[in-house]
């Protein structure tokens, strides 16, 4: 299988659907199998793959079908055993006067994708007001949710953290302050997104939602910040969510101003529409002209670049964090965190080391005199 | 639980997946998942909305080009397990 084609065939799967006119035909053979098993799950298509199958847009030899019908399966057991914990968690929260809002999978699947089973997700991601934090860490623990990683000093989740992982068995949690790590995550104000909220509904219960400019503005920056290079799903959800009557594109254009985020939404929609061949509605086109900052353009690289992997995001937040007491605060958190932090990183059987954590740091400068 | 006074329908808190052939359906504050393939997840489907036995039976019937005597014993079965597990509630009318 060349690289073209494997990268049609993803792409292909990711739009399916987009398309009144379908998308080509594609083949495999049983031996292509194993690396598009791979793809399919690595960028969570199992849903959408089978679509196409069920479309004749994808054909696979029968038996791998059948591997990809177990796929998908399981795919959907996982979602909805989340979605049942997500109906206790929320209670929980309720209850304890903490006003959740669902981000991501559940929020996006329902509703905004033709069905819901095209849409996979892993984990939950839930947003809180930071001042509610506390409660909903005391909440989570009481209902049997354990905290992956403690903070690295005290402050920091509500301050910098962009997210905090939870866990129960199987069940994860990724408790969100903001939207993005990094600067992005710093410019962003989700208090406002949060004001401008949207209702769904999953059993007999009711949840809260950004509404769909919210939604749209959260997918672009999942998919350009969330991973190098961008995952198709997240690509996919900004094309579902830009399609969606009811986006208020002038809301849009004010908070991507005010929050930095041109060249993020810039490269979240022209990434998407590129590679899953789908056209933008008009208003988005117009975003593609507003003009982008160097200062955005710059944040911007330190996530799709290989800047990412020199500490880029680290240090863009420094830059971004406001006033030297809070910059030093940070660099205290990242250089100096608390013992327990540094144990809990620490491999199996390796004792933790603040040594080992600065030589980090000193390799992001070393490599960067190399590049 | 026979009677044609008597109706059945989704339980509220139910979730579902349809994926194809067949339907994963669970509920609130559960882990389990159950699947409802083939005629099971005809039935299900029939479930969004209040129905009664025959009905169903009627429906199952037509979907499949059986009769619905053939069919009566095992939908009957299926809707005792599915009201077992909480996924599926009986209305009972008040004015027969």
């Amino acid at each position: 299988m060349t690289r073209e084609h494997r990268s049609t065939l993803l792409n292909s799967i990711a739009s399916v659907g987009l398309s009144a006119a379908g998308g080509p035909v594609i083949e495999t053979s049983a031996d292509e199998w194993p690396w598009i098993r791979s793809r399919i799950l690595g960028h969570r298509l199992t849903g959408l793959a089978l679509e196409a199958c069920d479309r004749g847009e994808l054909r696979l030899p029968e038996q791998n079908l059948e591997e990809l019908r177990g796929l998908q399966r399981e795919a959907m057991a996982l979602a909805l055993r989340l979605e049942a914990r997500l109906i206790e968690v929320t209670e929980a929260l309720d209850g304890a006067g903490v006003d959740v809002t669902v981000l991501k999978g559940p929020a996006l699947a329902h509703g905004y994708y033709p069905q819901a089973a095209w849409r996979p997700f892993s984990d939950l991601d839930l947003m809180v007001d930071p001042d509610e934090w506390g409660a909903t860490a005391e909440t989570l623990a009481k209902i049997g949710f354990e905290r992956a990683l403690p903070e690295p000093r005290a402050g920091f989740d509500v301050n910098f953290g962009k997210a905090v992982s939870w866990t129960s068995g199987h069940i994860g949690i990724d408790l969100h302050r903001t939207l993005a790590a990094g600067p992005f995550g710093i410019w962003i104000k989700p208090e406002e997104l949060r004001a401008r909220r949207a209702e769904f509904t999953l059993g007999d219960q009711t949840f809260k939602r950004f509404d769909a400019t919210g939604l749209l503005l959260h997918a672009c920056v999942h998919a350009s910040l969330g991973w190098r290079p961008p995952l198709l799903l997240p690509l996919r959800d900004v094309l579902q969510i830009a399609a969606v009557d009811g986006i208020d594109w002038d809301r849009l254009r004010n908070w991507s101003e005010g929050w930095k985020l041109n060249a993020v939404l810039q490269h979240a929609l022209t990434t998407a529409s590129s590679l899953l061949g789908a056209p933008l509605p008009r208003p988005a086109r117009e975003l593609l002209e507003v003009p982008v900052s160097t200062k955005e353009l710059r944040a911007l690289e330190a996530y799709t670049t290989n800047r990412r992997q020199r500490g880029g995001t680290a240090l863009a937040t420094i830059q971004a964090i406001p006033g030297l007491r809070q910059r030093a605060k940070y660099a205290r958190s990242l250089v100096l965190p608390k013992r327990e932090f540094l144990q809990a990183r620490a491999t199996e059987g390796e004792r933790a080391s603040y040594l080992r954590r600065w030589m980090t740091p000193a390799s992001w400068l070393l490599g960067r005199k190399h590049t | 639980m026979s009677g044609s006074w008597i109706r059945f329908r989704q339980a509220p808190a139910t979730l579902s997946r349809d994926i194809g052939d067949e339907i994963l359906v669970t509920r609130a504050w559960s882990d389990r998942v159950e699947g409802l393939p083939g005629p099971a997840s005809v039935v299900w489907r029939r479930l969004a909305s209040p129905v009664t036995l025959p009905e169903l039976l009627e429906d199952v019937s037509r979907a499949y080009e059986v009769e619905a005597s053939a069919i009566a014993d095992e939908v009957k079965t299926l809707l005792d397990e599915l009201m077992n597990k909480h996924l599926v509630e009986e209305l009972v009318s008040s004015h027969d």
